[in-house]
């Protein structure tokens, strides 16, 4: 017990206490929105296929440690690519994947001696920027600035909240057991070639108590 | 996820073995005496271009390194400056399109990024690996070519501007990860104007050295990582 609340508070005060360098979605009241507009409504813009050049910092434990990562996603066929390298441009590893499988292309040997990296960085990307839209017959709650949809996933429960004037979304949650395990908080969306982006973007995995804080760079397509 | 701190700190040294390092293991390796006709003539080619090139005690260059990975449409350019004082003491600043940088020394890795806004610090003084790393780096950028036909069959691309290309032997280790290396001199051959890496992965990563200083002289801001211009 006592271990498990040491875990818990380490878990707590690395992740809890990082900081999000992005602006937070100025709310506006929804209460009149229909929630399945909002859903349609960022369906349409959100872009299909993107190439795009993040920095990424991975945080943990109080330590941070930076790399680009160069992604290639394409929502219509539910696949991706990406590379990533440090700041020399060294390439650090390279994957693709899909909904069912990540194939590691290109690994460091350094970097496989520390288990599966890539496995694990390709979920996340997998968390970021795939099944960003709920499913029709999510359960939907509505707040006064935001409207959430709840629908089951694997062994759990995800959810998607709504917020600000241009109703984006603004974060995407995984539960198990009524625990959150992970979320992904979009921010700062721009409309770049007619569809939107969020400029920053942060995963905090609960589970295994790190932190992602994704930057665009540039957007390529 | 611990995996992806502990990668750090080696992500710092891998990126030395790879990019320059791994030019270095392709220009490293073993000597082969017999080499084909010519091959002696580049010998002292080289040995004579690394003579002129190896004339200064500082180095001051802007560089643009392009990446073209063979998976992405776009290639990715960072742009930034190398500062390098003999013997052992180079720092090297990207400005685009993040702001980062790690000054290399005979003691330490130190480096520092926009983004996390910290400085890592390493000590070398105990880890002869990489002060042997440290070697080769300061080599490479002092122009010390005279071991680059070992391990590669060399081929005299260009006489103006001069123009080499390494190709790594059966024999070099290189063989497995680089297809070519290209040098491209500067009109006054005192310095490089451009590398070229050719990788079997289809990658193609090209550095052009831009504003190059010999002799320049340098500061101790141009060996800062943290609050430099």
């Amino acid at each position: 017990m006592k271990r498990l609340i040491v875990l818990f508070l380490g878990v707590f005060l690395a992740v809890g206490c990082a900081r999000v360098p992005f602006q937070e979605t100025t709310l506006v009241p929804l209460e009149s929105v229909d929630p399945s507009s909002v859903v349609e409504s960022f369906k349409a813009g959100l872009p299909a296929n993107f190439q795009v050049l993040n920095s990424v910092v991975f945080e943990y434990n109080w330590r941070k440690f930076l790399g680009l990562g160069n992604v290639d996603v394409d929502r219509q066929e539910n696949r991706f690519r990406v590379v990533c390298l440090n700041p020399m441009g060294v390439k650090l590893f390279e994957l693709s994947g899909d909904r069912n499988a990540i194939v590691t292309d290109y690994a460091l040997d350094a970097l496989m001696k520390y288990g599966d990296l890539p496995t694990a960085v390709g979920n996340d990307i997998r968390r970021i920027y795939f099944d960003v839209v709920p499913s029709a017959s999510a359960q939907v709650s509505k707040g006064k600035y935001t409207i959430s949809f709840r629908q089951p996933d694997g062994a759990g429960y995800m959810e998607y909240v709504f917020a600000g004037k241009d109703r984006d979304l603004i974060e995407k949650s995984y539960y198990e057991d009524d625990d959150l395990v992970w979320r992904v908080s979009y921010y700062e969306y721009r409309e770049q070639n007619g569809k939107r982006y969020p400029q920053g973007i942060v995963l905090v995995n609960y589970q295994y108590g790190y932190q992602l804080t994704v930057r665009q760079k540039e957007l390529y397509s | 996820m611990i995996m992806y701190w502990r990668i750090g700190m080696r992500v710092v040294f891998s990126m030395i073995l790879c990019v320059i390092v791994g030019a270095g293991l392709a220009f490293g390796a073993e000597t082969s005496k017999g080499g084909t006709p010519g091959q002696a003539d580049l010998r002292e080619l080289l040995n004579t271009i690394g003579k002129r090139v190896s004339e200064f005690k500082t180095l001051k260059t802007d560089f643009t390194q392009e990446k073209k990975m063979a998976m992405f449409k776009q290639k990715l350019v960072l742009k930034g400056r190398i500062y390098l004082q003999k013997p052992n003491k180079i720092a090297w600043h990207v400005d685009s399109p993040l702001r980062y940088s790690v000054l290399i020394t005979d003691k330490l890795i130190r480096q520092w990024d926009e983004d996390t806004n910290q400085v890592q610090e390493i000590s070398l003084t105990k880890n002869p690996v990489f002060q042997n790393v440290l070697g080769q780096l300061t080599v490479w950028f002092s122009g010390e070519y005279g071991s680059l036909l070992d391990g590669n069959t060399v081929r005299l691309v260009k006489r103006a501007p001069l123009v080499i290309e390494f190709t790594p032997r059966e024999n070099n280790p290189a063989k497995k990860v680089i297809k070519n290396i290209t040098l491209t001199f500067r009109d006054d051959q005192k310095y490089l104007q451009q590398i070229r890496i050719q990788e079997l992965s289809g990658d193609v990563t090209t550095i052009h050295f831009m504003n190059t200083l010999l002799n320049a002289p340098l500061n101790s801001s141009s060996f800062e990582v943290k609050g430099r211009v």
